[in-house]
């Protein structure tokens, strides 16, 4: 049978003739010595021989995703694993925002400085309460159910976390569904006490921002008097990590201004006795102006480029303090709750979105838990964008080597492309950037091959090599406006 | 080659016509692969050091099993139930894309990886020395060592916290 090497294959050069092989559709990593090379290359020429050696090598290869026959369309597979994945009925997320203000001032804050401060009132809360139901009646194959926390900053209105709470909790026992729930907070008032209560009414993960070391984080993440807030961020942690077990993923927001110090912060976590701890994770993200309310900062983003070799360093230095995991390459990091037809936003005024970023933008909004009907029957033109995006139809993307991983990674720098400016344009991951830094991360810390094994210039991604830069932001502006 | 991580969504696959049942076994040494495209049962046995692929297109059942130190992939690309077996020191990974269960065994120190693409259950367990990896994107996941986007993953459930923004 003739064979191809696959599309997806990612080739790292190690010292003494042998390479890393990484395969973006299968996510297997393999080390192929001298002689792995020779077979694959003579399986792709057709010149194998009939020899059990070569019949078992050829085996591996094919086991591994790295070849394939010459007539399977490949392309077709990653659509066919993406659209099991994103339209897989046997899940649901809701996101609800009980309120949109925060008690934080951040400069490069998505939502904008001026931020709504309307209560969720008991109308809007029982539609949230119908608008649950709805999404079971609509899906009766589900089987796991995703509530997070939103805002703002949800901790601002407890009184509404609590009495929601207890309402989904009990109609997912009726259902016979396990409630859990996540959170994002800024943490400052998230002390054991709260920790505690909220563990008790489902929630088992929270994203906290820590944006470096304190002189850093309380100059971009201060409260709206100015005061700086890490001090208070760090002692509530501090109170609860060893005794709630509530999940803690800890990001950092990185741009050109704390961009040299985010070593200092993972070391005085370190200090401060975090390392190491089941419940507690960092990663780290670009401050990007994705949407209008952050445009004042886009001078201060990072290049796509200098973030995605920054992030690969801060990982083995996250990762060797026991902070941090091996941000070994996914699948799909585009599919997320806006690209899922029946997760939803819900904030307070009772509107309902598709996408985190833009729950700030009333003119975005895809229906209301009023109007259940139209929003389940799909024809606001808004929703209709999401539900229709297909990364498939780019050009870009269909021939990018990362497609499995990334799937086009970020539907709102397509949707929304005239809000984003700068750096923030292109929707590319970072993974683009470090992908090759960060295979041979896992290979290293995994124990698979030494320092020595490597040339740290050898190793370095070139974007160029997995697809091109190009992306046509006004033909999206167009598309969608 | 040394596997640093092992492939989560089986083997090449080589399509075999079959709408209903379908079955295929490899002689030792040999590649054993089938491809069941409609909504039946299918299984695929390598009882030597071959490898040996399976997918099942449909919600049915997917098994694969190799008796000896090969490679064993399964697949089950809708709400099935996929289950893949390695007797020796191989490397066993299968797959179900819906809301099925999925469970793979690597008998001894082999590499073993499970992944429900969906909301299944997904569980993988080695009875030796070698790697166990085992992700659900969203649903019940229980194994050794667990991986997921962005660095979320709990022992109950892997959830990603959506990626753009400045939060």
């Amino acid at each position: 049978m003739p064979w191809k090497e696959s599309n997806y294959n990612i080739h790292v050069e190690l010292r003494r003739g042998r390479r890393l092989l990484y395969n973006s559709l299968s996510r297997s990593t393999c080390i192929l010595e001298p002689a792995d090379l020779e077979l694959l290359s003579r399986a792709t020429s057709g010149d194998l021989s009939d020899s059990a050696e070569d019949r078992s090598g050829l085996d591996q290869l094919a086991q591994q995703g790295f070849v394939y026959p010459r007539e399977v369309d490949e392309l077709s597979v990653v659509k066919n694993l993406y659209q099991q994945t994103r339209f897989n009925p046997g899940s649901i997320a809701l996101t609800i925002c009980p309120t949109l203000a925060c008690n934080f001032g951040c400069d490069y804050c998505f939502q904008g400085k001026e931020k709504s401060t309307e209560l969720m009132s008991e109308e809007v809360q029982d539609g949230i309460v119908a608008l649950f139901r709805r999404s079971l009646a609509e899906t009766p194959q589900v089987n796991l159910v995703q509530f997070m926390w939103y805002g703002g900053e949800p901790l601002l209105k407890r009184n509404v976390i609590y009495a929601l709470s207890e309402r989904l909790t009990a109609i997912c026992h009726e259902k016979g569904l396990t409630y859990t729930a996540s959170m994002v907070s800024n943490g400052h008032r998230l002390n054991r006490e709260v920790a505690e209560r909220m563990y008790a009414l489902g929630l088992r993960q929270v994203q906290i921002t820590l944006d470096g070391p304190q002189e850093h984080h309380d100059r971009r993440r201060h409260l709206l008097n100015g005061k700086g807030s890490y001090g208070q961020i760090v002692s509530n942690m501090s109170e609860w990590i060893d005794a709630v077990p509530i999940q803690v993923n800890l990001r950092v927001n990185i741009d050109e201004r704390n961009r040299n110090d985010i070593t200092r912060l993972i070391d005085d976590l370190a200090e401060r006795g975090f390392a190491g701890k089941p419940n507690f994770k960092m990663y780290f993200a670009p401050v990007e102006s994705v949407t209008r309310g952050c445009h004042s900062i886009s001078e201060k983003m990072l290049k796509k480029m200098d973030y995605g070799r920054l992030e690969a360093d801060l990982y083995r230095y996250g990762f060797d303090r026991k902070l941090s995991d091996i941000p070994y390459p996914p699948h799909f990091l585009g599919i997320c709750n806006a690209l899922r037809p029946k997760d939803f936003i819900v904030v307070p005024c009772g509107s309902i979105h598709k996408c985190w970023d833009t729950v700030s933008f009333a003119d975005k909004k895809i229906g209301s838990v009023f109007d259940l009907d139209r929003l389940f029957g799909g024809s606001h033109p808004q929703q209709q964008k999401w539900d229709q995006f297909d990364p498939f139809t780019n050009e870009t993307c269909r021939a990018c080597k990362i497609l499995p991983n990334c799937a086009s990674f970020c539907a709102h720098k397509f949707i929304h492309a005239a809000d984003t400016v700068g750096e923030a344009t292109l929707p590319c991951p970072s993974l683009k950037y470090s992908i090759k830094e960060k295979l041979v991360l896992t290979a290293e810390k995994s124990g698979h091959i030494t320092r020595d094994d490597y040339d740290a210039d050898a190793i370095r991604t070139n974007p160029k090599e997995l697809c091109t830069e190009e992306f046509d932001k006004e033909k999206y502006v167009r598309r969608y406006q | 080659m040394q596997i640093v991580v092992g492939s989560t969504i089986g083997p090449a696959p080589q399509v075999v016509a079959l709408q209903a049942v379908c079955g295929a076994v490899a002689k030792p040494t040999g590649a054993c692969a089938v491809v069941g495209t409609g909504a039946g049962a299918c299984g695929a046995v390598a009882t030597g050091d071959g490898a040996c692929g399976a997918v099942a297109g449909g919600a049915s059942a997917c098994v694969a099993v190799v008796k000896g130190g090969g490679a064993c992939g399964a697949v089950a690309t809708s709400g099935g139930v996929c289950g893949g077996v390695a007797g020796g020191a191989g490397v066993c990974a299968p797959v179900v894309g819906g809301a099925g269960a999925c469970g793979a065994v690597a008998g001894a120190g082999g590499i073993c990886g499970a992944v429900a693409g969906g909301a299944g259950a997904c569980g993988g367990a080695i009875s030796g020395t070698g790697a166990c990896a085992a992700a659900a994107s969203a649903g019940a996941c229980g194994a050794a060592a667990c991986a997921a986007v962005v660095g979320v993953c709990g022992v109950v459930a892997c959830v990603a916290f959506p990626i753009g923004g400045n939060w």
